[in-house]
């Protein structure tokens, strides 16, 4: 096995892999191995779809916002989203995929992106939900990402973390006027709760073998899927109920080894839907399909 | 809590406190084109907000949902001039609580955005607009209007800037440029020139405040002209082509989107009277 | 579509610095949108834009071996010590105001 003098970019998988392992970072002209590179890229093409698909959900109440702040606030916050889809679009396309190919492989459904976009928001409080589960979700995983062995991407996620903390903080914000607002209010939030806790499950994946993760033996991740969702149920779980809400699990407790227990998902259940045979996925893939197209003819003179 | 709203019928009253010593006609005429201003930034910057999401490119995406956020911005400043707070409880009240047939916004603005060559027509026409009646609203002794005027004319600067961008990149080929002509041949066709048609314009340049409304038509017609020359590299009938609506006197048929558009911006506050969000 | 590097700096203070990258079908555009990408919360007061493909780039390597430790503040670390030393060993009634080392020559105290 060869070892890296130190200093000495590595130069094969041993070496590489002991480099990453030790805690080296990696830059997109360094030499890396087939399968970390195309590891990288698969990671990095699907949180940009999922920026770039999650912004359709809450788009759709741009227009019906209740009042002009939440109009202006949400509008801004959809926005950051596309911005986010943009920096992790250029840097996928670094590592050697251009992004017209991503886009179309999208919009033609032969690429993925995260399950909680692939829902409908029938209400305001499902806004506020997602403004602060779902963006809260996102954020435990990205805040492990930022110690990612892939540099360009750890920086990024700086960005992004910053303004997926703002979002959350909207999303707390639009929560605590619907909870202190009319029972029609609290009933609206309660309802999103109810519709949307399979989601936030099913979110950070089925439990996994860290040992058989590839990304997470490269430290590309460095978190498992469980580990992840523990951390998002003690931060968020608690501070529900504190608000006077359920949480359609009677299994959901926390045990005196401060893990939480919670009703098993239906796993299957999210094979379908990161598919895309969620309840939203052919709509809003087909939507893109529709611009994606309409816009030939102005993508023509950007090209 | 000083509300100025009316609904369908009534005269608009304008609370602010700070124009309460100007002559009651010329209040009334000025809150009536305070509100016809606000109202137009507000419906255009819906339809722009509409395209988050969906525009041409995700760098595009970005940059003009700035612009859109900035139209509903002015928006409430304007509607603030005339409630005399910013509470947004007044200026709510004010841009939300109207009918359909009360909303004074020029209804080209209200038409669904249709394509990328529409909406880019569209706010190229407003754009220019906006420039040419803040400009001469720096120079008016209306109380607040020459700040406000500045101070919107300071986010403009991007937004002539993104217009003209688009315009010289959709005239630098074929058949884009046909396409973005027959847009704006459309939008002038249905807007018509917004110094005849804004409520309280033709009133408050004849008491002076602004320039009359044939002197703001001109100014507007030769804008347009000259940035579709350097701009665009168009030539002069097409230019006159795509302008042609700007002569019409009326009447003017209302684009359909109106009252979808009315029941989106205003659907939440029906529903639940009296809530906070 | 060509790629451009983006660049700003918040006040005069700083210096330039890299911020991202778009991708834009002329400059002008890009460095437009490149203000709203990056500086749309005024993160920057001014931004500089540069084709990615005029761009040269440099990435140090393995260590060249030799010791350069002479350019670095590190090697006077020992100069306090040294000082106390030499004061220690001074009697008292030998410094006048004229003599003491507070008054003569450059001062070597770090």
């Amino acid at each position: 096995m060869a070892v890296a003098i130190r200093g000495e970019a590595p130069t094969d998988r041993d070496s590489f892999l002991a480099h990453v392992q030790a805690g080296g970072k990696v830059e997109a002209s360094d030499w890396m191995p087939d399968d970390y590179r195309a590891g990288v890229l698969k990671f990095l093409e699907m949180h940009a779809n999922s920026e770039f698909m999650g912004a359709m959900p809450e788009r759709e109440w741009i227009p019906r916002a209740p009042s002009l702040m939440r109009k202006l606030t949400l509008t801004a916050k959809v926005q950051d989203e596309v911005g986010h889809a943009q920096i992790l679009y250029s840097l996928a396309e670094d590592l050697g995929k251009p992004r017209t190919q991503m886009l179309d492989d999208l919009v033609h459904g032969r690429s993925k992106f995260h399950n909680v976009f692939h829902y409908p928001v029938p209400t305001w409080g499902d806004v506020a939900l997602i403004g602060w589960l779902v963006d809260g979700a996102a954020l435990v995983t990205q805040h492990a990402l930022l110690e990612s062995s892939y540099a360009p991407y750890a920086r990024a996620l700086r960005r992004i973390c910053a303004e997926e903390s703002l979002h959350l903080k909207h999303g707390e914000a639009l929560t605590l006027q619907l909870s202190s607002g009319t029972p029609a209010q609290r009933k609206m939030f309660q309802s999103a709760l109810n519709a949307w806790w399979e989601a936030l499950m099913h979110f950070f994946g089925p439990p996994s073998d860290p040992t058989r993760d590839l990304l997470i033996q490269y430290r590309v991740k460095t978190k498992g899927n469980e580990e992840l969702r523990q951390e998002f149920i003690d931060r968020y779980v608690p501070r529900i109920w504190s608000l006077g809400y359920s949480l359609p699990d009677p299994a959901l407790r926390k045990l005196d080894d401060h893990s939480w227990e919670y009703t098993p998902p239906d796993w299957d259940r999210l094979k379908q839907v990161v598919t895309n045979h969620g309840p939203e996925s052919e709509r809003r893939l087909a939507l893109r399909r529709a611009f994606w197209r309409k816009h030939a003819a102005v993508r023509a003179l950007l090209d | 809590m000083t509300v100025a709203t009316a609904p369908a019928g009534r005269a608009l009253r304008v609370t602010n406190p700070q124009l309460q010593d100007l002559d009651p006609a010329l209040r009334d005429a000025y809150g009536r084109l305070l509100v016809a201003m606000a109202d137009s930034e507000l419906v255009l910057g819906h339809r722009h907000s509409e395209w988050t999401g969906f525009a041409p490119a995700a760098e595009e995406d970005v940059a003009f949902s700035s612009i859109a956020q900035d139209e509903m911005g002015h928006a409430h400043l304007y509607y603030a001039l005339v409630t005399g707070a910013s509470d947004e409880g007044a200026v709510d009240s004010l841009a939300l609580d109207r009918g359909p047939r009360s909303m004074r916004h020029l209804p080209l603005l209200h038409a669904p955005n249709g394509d990328w060559f529409f909406t880019i027509a569209r706010q190229f026409y407003w754009e220019v607009w906006e420039t040419v009646v803040l400009d001469a609203a720096l120079g008016s002794a209306l109380p607040l209007l020459a700040s406000a005027a500045q101070r919107i004319l300071n986010e403009e600067v991007y937004h002539e800037e993104h217009a003209m961008q688009w315009l010289t990149l959709l005239s630098s080929r074929e058949p884009q440029r046909r396409r973005l002509q027959a847009a704006l041949r459309r939008a002038t066709a249905i807007g018509g020139d917004p110094a005849r048609r804004l409520d309280g314009l033709a009133e408050v340049g004849a008491a002076g405040k602004l320039p009359p409304e044939d002197d703001l038509a001109t100014r507007f017609t030769t804008a347009l002209r000259e940035r579709l020359a350097t701009g665009g590299g168009w030539n002069s009938p097409d230019i006159t082509s795509a302008l042609d609506g700007l002569a019409g006197r009326g009447p003017w048929a209302t684009p359909p989107g109106l009252l979808q558009l009315h029941r989106d911006l205003t659907g939440m506050r029906r529903a639940h009277p009296g809530a906070t969000w | 579509m060509a790629r451009y590097l983006v660049f700003g700096r918040k006040d005069s203070q700083e210096q330039m610095r890299y911020v991202g990258e778009v991708d834009a079908p002329n400059a002008e555009m890009g460095l437009s949108q490149a203000r709203q990408c990056f500086s749309r919360r005024d993160e920057a007061d001014e931004i500089w834009l540069a084709p990615a493909d005029e761009t040269l780039r440099y990435r140090r390597g393995a260590s060249e071996g030799l010791d350069h430790s002479y350019r670095e503040i590190q090697t006077y670390a020992d100069l306090g010590r040294r000082r106390r030393l030499i004061e220690a060993n001074i009697p008292a009634t030998k410094l006048t105001e004229d003599e003491s080392l507070s008054s003569s020559g450059p001062d070597l105290h770090s």
